[in-house]
């Protein structure tokens, strides 16, 4: 009887352990810089996430070639000129979910959020804060965040013939749906 | 000396038209675009998992033919992804279909062939653009 209570509690445990990890590869990165002489977006929803909730620790990892531009052009010089992205095909965030406690997997709600980090971006890291936002509905667990990001921090430059056309500061807008980890 | 008047108009006029051309140019569809590299979805993993700077050097930017079955359909509103079994089970090649590819008819275990253009590897070796070579 002990030991199939004993067996039970460790099962149980066991379960609950793998639960905390979620993942998805199918993540959006959507970023914006917006002037009076121009409007440049572009998204990438192939970005790769792991949350794993009992460490509280959270990665994010993007393809610069992955994103998409309306024209053409801008998806060149945003490859080329700006990301060099041949250099530094990778852009990733790792961090930690300050107060990940508040978060209840089992209970839908939407939970506010500090996640901070370091984001690696052009060859360059630097810390990051950013609020985001868990939403758990039915099981499913979703998060959304939004960030400023200022060119010079990660050397990107921009020369003086566009720079009105070219927002100094853009502003990032990621959203993933999670699945649990297997 | 009027009729040169004209020329420079003509020139500033047909610069100025190209230079609109190429502000406004759509990014290429890869639907008549010859594949520089053909090969599977296990070989085509393998070779970033093996050494990815090289794989990084032989594959990124190129137009890949890849060959393989299909582990799982991704869709919602915006999007489309397939994904091709790598017989790693962490890991897929997974192409990022471009917008109105028509996918009837295929399902998972599918056998395919997909061109897309390679962007590097995460977990997964991708592909964005893709179309369904027939």
């Amino acid at each position: 009887m002990k030991k199939s209570i004993i067996l039970a509690s460790l099962l149980f445990t066991v379960f609950s352990v793998s639960a905390q990890k979620y993942f998805t590869k199918e993540g959006k990165v959507y970023f914006h810089s917006k002037t009076q002489m121009e409007k440049i977006e572009a998204t990438n929803s192939k970005a790769t996430s792991v949350i794993d909730f009992s460490t509280a620790a959270i990665e994010w990892g993007v393809l610069v070639k992955a994103f998409k531009f309306e024209k053409a052009l801008m998806q060149e010089h945003f490859n080329e000129n700006y990301l060099e992205s041949n250099k530094y095909p990778k852009s990733t965030f790792k961090g930690k979910i300050e107060n990940v406690s508040s978060i209840q997997l089992g209970k839908d709600g939407s939970y506010p959020v500090v996640i901070k980090g370091t984001l690696d971006m052009h060859g360059v890291s630097k810390p990051v804060t950013a609020n985001a936002t868990f939403v758990v509905k039915g099981g499913a667990i979703s998060a959304t965040s939004k960030l400023k990001v200022l060119l010079a921090d990660y050397n990107i430059s921009v020369p003086a013939v566009v720079k009105d056309n070219i927002a100094k500061e853009v502003e990032i807008s990621i959203s993933a749906d999670y699945s649990i980890f297997k | 000396m009027r009729k040169y008047i004209w020329y420079i108009l003509i020139a500033v006029l047909a610069g100025g038209a190209y230079g609109y051309y190429q502000y406004n140019r759509p990014v290429a569809s890869l639907d008549s675009a010859n594949a520089d590299v053909m090969l599977d979805a296990p070989s085509l993993l393998k070779a970033f998992e093996t050494n990815e700077t090289e794989a990084n050097t032989k594959y990124l930017d190129k137009v890949i033919e890849v060959s393989g079955q299909i582990s799982r359909i991704e869709e919602d509103q915006e999007k489309k992804s397939i994904y091709l079994n790598t017989g790693n089970e962490m890991s897929a090649v997974i192409c990022e279909m471009e917008l109105g590819t028509p996918t009837e008819g295929l399902a998972e275990g599918s056998k395919v062939v997909i061109k897309g253009k390679c962007t590097g590897y995460l977990m997964d070796v991708v592909l964005v653009q893709s179309v369904i070579k027939k």
